[in-house]
This record gives C-alpha cells, sequence and structure tokens, in this order.
C-alpha cells in the first residue's frame, strides 16, 4: 500500500536545485565573495600605501602673548620622543624653551597672559587655549634671566628659533616636564611639536579578517545554506519521518513518528515543534518538495492488527495446499496425514458424544508429566495434570487407546505426545510454528518434544497410531477402519475438522491460541 | 531567511564603518590627565641643588680670591652677605682670610624643601674641611620664583654634636614657619631665649631649657677674659643680643622638631674707664677698625648666627644650639 502511493506522489515531486537554493548560490555567494575580495585589497591598500605615517608635526602660532605653556602630558601625546622647535616672527630677539616642573613654571609666569597648548586638534595642529596665570607678577629686584633660572630642568635658547629635543617617559607624575617657552619680546611666532611613532596602529588586519569572515560566508551560503532546509536536519529524525504522512488518514503512524521525531532529534526543542508543524501540514496532505532520501520500510512488531492477520491468513491457508509444507513432513506421507485427520474428527464427534470417560482423567494426567519416557502408557496418561488444553485432551484421546494395546511402543509417542502437550501448554505461543516444523523429530526423539505442537505429535504418532488404529478402537468405542471406505472424501474430512474448532490444519500455528481457548470455552 | 539577511546587514555596515577608517592616522591621542596627587615632592633634584650650591661655592671663591665684595650681592644675602664681607675686609686688611670661612665643596646631607611657594629654603650640610674643621650648615634660600637661590647663611657645627635626623632629599622636607607649634618653644621665642641667655648668662630665665653648647661657653670665656681686662682699667663692658626679626629660616626634622638657624645681632660695647682708651678686642675688631681713633668707648657690633635644634614638646630634650658663627662687622668708637 505504501508503495503504491509513493509512486503516486513522485510524478508531483520537482527534480533539480530550489529557488531557495538558486538564491544562495547565484546572488548571496557572489555578494560575500565579492566583499571578502574587497576586503582583503583594502587591508592590503591599508596595509602599503595608506599606511599611517610615523612622522608627526603638529604646529600653530603664537600671537600676543611672550609666554607659551605646554598642558602636563602634551609633550609626551604620541611618543616619548619629541622635538620642539619654536620660531620668532622677528629673527633677532631671542626665544627660549625651558623645561621645568608644573609648579615652577606656574611661579615664573605668575600674573602674565600666556598661551596654554591642550593638545592636538587634528594630525596636523596644535590646539591651544589663552589663559592668564594666577597670583601676582614678580616686582623683585634683580630678577634673574630666563634662561639663568635654577628652576629649569634644562633649557635652550636661540636667536629667532631654536629646537630642543626633549625625552620624558609618559608616567603619570605630576612632576613630569612642561614645556615654556620664552618669546622675549617679540611675542609672536610659530610652535610645532614633532614626534616620530615607534609603534603605528595597523588597519590592516581588521580588513583581513572581515575579509576572511566574508569568505567563510560565502563558502557556506553556497554550501550549507544553499541546501533544502528540511534537509540539513538531522539525518535519523528525519528518517522517522519519512513516508509518515502520505498514507492518507494514517494518524495513528503520525502520532508515532512524532514521538519518534522528538526523541530522537539532536537539535534544540526549538526546532522539534517547528518540524513537527511542517510535518503536520505534509501529514495533512499538501504537496510538499520531494524527498529523494531512501525510505525504509519500518516493522514495527508491536503494531499488528491480528484481526485482519488472522483473516488474512485463514485466506492464505485455504489457498496454500498442504504440499507446500514438504519440509514439515518428510517422513510422513500426505496420504497418511489426511487418513489420519479423518480419524481424528471422527474421535472428536464421538468424544463429544461420551460425557464422562476414563480418557479425562487421563488426559488431564498426560498433560502434567512432560519429561518422563519410561512411565507406562496408562501411568503417562494418568500421570498428565489437567491442562486447558484441547489438542492435548485430543490426543490423549488418542493414546488410551493406543497405550492400552500397546504399551511400549505407544509409550514413547504418548510419552512424546504428553511431553509434547505439556510443553506445549507451558509455550502456547512461541512453540507453534517450529512445532509443526518439527513433527517428525517429536516421533523420532522424545528429546525435540518440548517443540513438538499437539497436532504434530499426533502426526508424529500417527504411524504407530495408524498402524494399531485397529486395536485403540474397540477401546474407546468408536470403530473407524482404515478401509478402502476412506475412499470418502479426505477433503471433505478435512473440512469437517476445520468445522470443529480448535483443531489445526497446517499452514496456521497462529490459530493454534485462539482455537485452544474456544475450546476449552467449549469445554 | 532572517539569518542571511542579518548576515548582509552585519557584512554590509562592516565595510561602510572601515571604509572611513581608510587613509586615517587613527584616533587622535589626548593628553592624559594627572591624577591630582599631593605635591610633595622636593623643589629641587639633587642634580640641581649640587648644581645650585657649586656654582655658589665657585663664585664664593673667586670673590675669595679677589677679595671682591661687589659681586657678593649676586650669591649671597642676609647675614652670610654681612659676614663674608666684613671677613673678606679684615683678609683686606690683615693680608689673609680667616680660615673659618672655608667651605668645603663636598655634601654631607641635603635638606630640600617641598614648599609649592616661595621663599624656599635648602639646608646643606657639608663636609669637615681639609684642615679638620667642623662641617659647616649652608642655608640656601630662593626668595622668588624669579630669583635664584642664595646663600643666605653659614654656622660652623660645633664638633661632637648630635644632629636631627631629615628625610632623604628624595623625599624632601618640609619647610617651617617662626611661629610653629608642637615644639617646646616656637622658633622665634626659641631664639629670644637664647639670646636673652647669651645675654644673661646662668641668670636668663631660659637657662633651664637650653643645653649647654660651645657658643655660650667660648662667648663666656671671652667675656670673663675681657671683663678682667676691663676691672684693671676700671671699664665696664656691655653685651646686648638682639634677634632679628625675620632673619630665620626653619626645616622641620623627621622627628617632628624644628632646626631653626636665625641671626642675632649683639653690640657690644666697651668702656674704658680713668681716661684709657678703648681697644679692638681682636684682630678681627682690630682690622675693622683700622685707623680709627681709639676713644674711652667702642662699640663693636657683631653678626651671629645660630643653629639651634628645637625638639618637640613631649620628647623631654632641651633646646640645643648645634652651631653658630660670630663675626664683627663694625667697630666704632663713640
Amino acid at each position: 500500500m505504501t508503495l503504491s502511493q509513493e509512486e503516486q506522489e513522485k510524478p508531483r515531486i520537482k527534480t533539480g536545485p530550489t529557488r531557495h537554493a538558486k538564491i544562495m548560490r547565484g546572488i548571496v555567494t557572489p555578494i560575500f565573495g565579492l566583499l571578502a575580495i574587497t576586503c582583503i585589497v583594502l587591508g592590503a591598500l591599508n596595509a602599503t600605501v595608506w599606511k599611517p605615517d610615523s612622522r608627526i608635526a603638529a604646529t600653530m602660532s603664537v600671537n600676543g602673548t611672550q609666554y607659551v605653556v605646554t598642558d602636563p602630558n602634551v609633550l609626551q601625546l604620541v611618543d616619548d620622543y619629541v622635538v620642539a622647535s619654536v620660531k620668532s616672527r622677528n629673527a633677532k630677539t631671542e626665544v627660549c624653551i625651558a623645561l621645568g616642573s608644573a609648579r615652577d613654571v606656574a611661579g615664573w609666569i605668575a600674573g602674565s597672559k600666556y598661551t596654554r597648548i591642550t593638545g592636538l586638534s587634528d594630525w596636523t595642529t596644535l590646539s591651544a587655549r589663552h589663559s592668564a596665570a594666577q597670583g601676582d607678577p614678580d616686582a623683585s629686584a634683580n630678577q634673574t634671566a630666563f634662561k639663568d633660572s635654577d628652576m629649569w630642568r634644562s633649557v635652550k635658547c636661540g636667536t629667532g628659533s631654536v629646537n630642543m629635543r626633549i625625552q620624558e617617559s609618559s608616567s603619570n607624575d605630576a612632576d613630569n616636564s612642561v614645556a615654556l617657552i620664552d618669546f622675549g619680546d617679540g611675542k609672536a611666532g610659530t610652535v610645532s611639536l614633532d614626534w616620530n611613532r615607534r609603534s603605528v596602529p595597523n588597519f590592516a588586519m581588521p580588513f583581513y579578517l572581515v575579509g576572511g569572515l566574508l569568505a567563510i560566508l560565502a563558502v557556506l551560503s553556497a554550501s550549507v545554506f544553499a541546501m533544502p532546509p528540511h534537509k540539513r536536519r538531522h539525518r535519523r529524525a528525519f528518517a522517522s519521518v519519512e513516508g509518515a504522512g502520505t498514507m492518507e488518514g494514517d494518524e495513528t503512524e503520525v502520532a508515532e513518528w512524532v514521538r519518534n521525531a522528538e526523541a530522537s532529534a539532536s537539535f534544540g526543542g526549538g526546532a522539534a515543534p517547528k518540524r513537527r508543524r511542517r510535518h503536520a501540514s505534509h501529514a495533512a496532505g499538501a504537496s510538499r518538495e520531494p524527498e529523494e532520501a531512501a525510505q525504509p520500510r519500518i516493522v514495527d512488531p508491536a503494531s499488528r492488527n491480528l484481526v485482519a492477520d488472522q483473516q488474512n491468513a485463514a485466506a492464505s491457508a485455504a489457498a496454500v495446499p498442504p504440499e507446500e509444507d514438504v519440509e514439515a513432513t518428510s517422513v510422513i506421507s500426505q496420504d497418511e496425514l489426511l487418513a489420519y485427520f479423518a480419524r481424528l474428527a471422527r474421535e472428536e464427534s464421538s468424544e463429544a458424544q461420551q460425557a464422562a470417560q476414563p480418557v479425562e482423567p487421563a488426559k488431564t494426567e498426560s498433560a502434567v508429566e512432560p519429561a518422563e519416557e519410561e512411565s507406562t502408557a496408562p501411568q503417562s496418561d494418568q500421570s498428565d495434570g489437567a491442562q486447558a488444553d484441547p489438542q492435548a485432551e485430543n490426543s490423549q484421546a488418542e493414546e488410551p487407546i493406543d497405550d492400552s494395546s500397546e504399551s511400549t511402543e505407544t509409550s514413547e509417542p504418548a510419552e512424546a505426545e504428553t511431553a509434547s502437550d505439556s510443553t506445549e501448554s507451558a509455550k502456547p505461543d512461541e512453540t507453534d510454528d517450529s512445532a509443526e516444523a518439527d513433527e517428525s523429530e517429536a516421533s523420532e526423539s522424545s528429546d525435540t518434544a518440548s517443540d513438538t505442537e499437539t497436532s504434530e505429535t499426533e502426526s508424529g504418532s500417527h504411524p504407530e497410531a495408524s498402524e494399531d488404529s485397529h486395536a485403540k478402537e474397540p477401546s474407546v468405542g468408536s470403530v473407524w477402519t482404515p478401509q478402502e471406505s476412506e475412499g470418502i472424501d479426505i477433503m471433505q474430512a478435512i473440512k469437517g475438522l476445520q468445522g470443529i474448532k480448535g483443531l489445526h490444519v497446517f499452514g496456521d500455528p497462529q490459530k493454534q491460541d485462539g482455537d485452544d481457548e474456544d475450546e476449552e470455552e467449549q469445554r | 531567511m532572517r539569518k542571511r539577511s542579518s548576515a548582509i546587514i552585519a557584512a554590509v555596515l562592516a565595510a561602510g564603518l572601515s571604509i572611513g577608517l581608510c587613509g586615517c592616522e587613527g584616533q587622535l591621542p589626548t593628553p592624559v590627565q594627572t591624577s591630582s596627587t599631593n605635591q610633595t615632592s622636593p623643589v629641587l633634584t639633587a642634580k640641581q641643588e649640587k648644581k645650585i650650591r657649586t656654582g655658589i661655592l665657585s663664585t664664593l671663591n673667586q670673590c675669595n680670591q679677589n677679595l671682591d665684595v661687589a659681586t657678593l650681592g649676586s650669591i649671597l644675602e642676609g647675614p652670610e652677605l654681612d659676614i663674608r664681607t666684613s671677613e673678606l675686609n679684615v683678609a683686606r686688611a690683615t693680608g689673609n682670610l680667616d680660615r673659618k670661612t672655608t667651605i668645603p665643596t663636598d655634601l654631607a646631607q641635603t635638606v630640600i624643601s617641598t614648599d609649592s611657594g616661595w621663599p624656599r629654603t635648602v639646608f646643606s650640610i657639608t663636609t669637615t674641611t681639609e684642615d679638620q674643621q667642623s662641617k659647616r650648615l649652608l642655608v640656601l634660600k630662593q626668595d622668588s620664583a624669579r630669583q635664584n637661590y642664595k646663600l643666605w647663611g653659614v654656622a660652623r657645627l660645633f664638633s661632637g654634636v648630635k644632629m636631627p635626623s631629615f628625610e632623604v632629599s628624595q623625599t624632601g622636607s618640609a619647610q617651617g614657619t617662626p611661629t610653629d607649634t608642637g615644639l617646646v618653644m616656637t622658633p622665634k621665642a626659641a631664639v629670644a631665649a637664647y639670646a636673652d641667655l647669651l645675654q644673661n648668662g646662668a641668670n636668663s630665665k631660659f637657662a633651664g631649657k637650653f643645653a649647654d653648647d660651645d657658643l655660650r661657653t667660648k662667648l663666656a670665656e671671652l667675656t670673663d677674659q675681657v671683663q678682667k681686662a676691663m676691672e684693671l682699667n676700671e671699664g665696664t663692658q656691655q653685651q646686648v643680643f638682639t634677634p632679628v626679626d625675620g632673619a630665620i629660616a626653619i626645616m622641620r626634622s623627621a622627628d617632628g622638631g624644628d632646626l631653626v638657624v636665625a641671626q642675632i645681632n649683639s653690640e657690644w660695647t666697651r668702656t674704658a674707664g680713668a681716661g684709657r682708651e678703648s681697644q679692638p678686642a681682636s684682630d678681627a675688631e682690630k682690622a675693622l677698625f683700622g685707623d680709627g681713633k681709639a676713644t674711652s668707648t667702642m662699640k663693636t657690633s657683631y653678626v651671629n648666627v645660630i643653629a639651634l635644634y628645637v625638639p618637640p614638646a613631649k620628647s623631654g630634650q632641651k633646646i640645643t644650639a648645634v652651631g653658630s658663627e660670630r663675626q664683627p662687622v663694625k667697630v666704632e668708637a663713640l
């Protein structure tokens, strides 16, 4: 049923790449690839042509104040080494640069206006601010010259212009030097600070990194992201889903694979409901994109429809003639078997007429003792326990017939029967199939009694039973002579047998259980 | 779908942001803000102090050699200027410079102020001289930012005296004020008391507060000698010690006391009786007096520089004079 439905669905499935894959491979991948190449090119450019300058020179012009002071830590702004250059507008005046501590400089310029260099406004310009120093101007007599002051750590003067190389460690010390520039009387000029960077910022590396990431994205979008979403899912979870929704109205199976999918899914919990939704719609019969994966056939032994199976088996059993079971009955001929069945049918009917029979206790006794082999036939019959085994009873009905006449000959088969019966009752289901197959063996060896079936043991004992049927019959009371009169239709006999519930013919090992129970109810 | 579009958006944004960085030098640096730490660093480095001191001393030596008094004003101030001028004058008159004027150039210890304002004081203690004279305590002062350091005072330390301990020069010491509290006496009062002690000797009411020192001992001896001579002449003598207001330098020692260097002027008036002349009492006075006409009264003005160690109030110690210098600066016959 499943195969036919699959064949029906196949024409609806489209072959070839999906739209999603086309978009990913055709548009997104090239975009990422181009971006990756662009980034790498930009990175290479940044490493070579656009590499930041290591030399930074910033200048500013001063106008109106005699003194220019750098803020603390401005001298070490870019690097520890700096060359300070001062040029006066008047080439004849003396300009001086002095390095001193901030408080010494503040003391020197007390009360004067001065210009503060506060930092960099951009990479080529210093930022400045006008300010007035605190305190009163020094009015003492005999003031020392700027360059003679004891306070400066170093001082350099020149006419018109002066350069000074300053090296200060960039520690956050309040006693760090600041530069004090004295323009003298000129009061105008330019100041420039020149640094040489020892470590230059690396702009190429981020570009290379981004380019690498984009390249990876391009590769992923061409391969992984281009795959249909459900194909990327876990295979096992998908496999349990496969074919579940293709059958119409198969709701039990849908519920089943939902459980399986959730149990076997390796994705997070969020993915499961999504998949379930998808597959719920899928199960509803919406046509979706085809699944080309192999569809393994699921065999769940627990989900069998026994009634349907039984009907099918009955139909096939009727259709299958007993000749097909050649291997089971290699020793016994078919004619003998049929004869036995006919006889058995008669036995059954006669047995039903007799209300209280000595057979019954014998039947019960024979059911109890399975392993006893050396017990006499009547003993074995008596030792059989009471069991609701119609087959055992059937066979035991025969046993007293057999055993009473020839105890030794029939002891083994009888015991084999009893053994087989008891074991059969013990394991009704599992031994059905194998019991049939071991029909012949049961008669020959009592060791295999555990696997024998009532019918088989009966058949196993048939060679002897059939021979001794003449002798047995008188004890029971029913007369059945295997004579030509047996030209009665064997098939009719079989059919008659089949009419008797609980009696199994070839090919239906399953039927035994139900029949056994039915017979028991009967009795 | 969402995953893809967000990835595309992120890539475009990253590209856009990074393109903005192209061709730049990077982010502009800003100066580090100095933490507002307590500025207790010395005002001079050891190198600077040495440069200043050696410069002054070399100039002084020049002046000594040249007996140049005119340039003394550029390197000396305060009592030392008076004393050195007098010494040079005496040397000019006598032909040789008193050996007490020697100041070694090697340094034993320096005490550098941490004061951010002015005037700033530096105490420098030299080694002993080559001829085994005692150490000299030099007092360097910077009166204002636009002036250089000058040698303000020199006191010869008494031999065997125990000096107070100071912080290392890298740490610097705090400057004291004349009215420092927490001491046995304020520095100003201590100087006044010492002047009284010098004047009155054992009769001074401050006698118990001071330990004995060489200056007082020597002065006492000198006064006794002169007194004997005076009595022969039926003369009288009198010394008046007057501390000079403002001529004081104080540095705090590590144990909480103060080392005070102050100027005390004194006048010694000697009156010879019975019509005799009062003559100069020493060679220096003689040299200073020169060709003056002696009369019966002679008044000699001295400049004394004394170094006192004023201990903390609870220490139980006495104020101790650790060094002094004494030089007549003027001799006049009244």
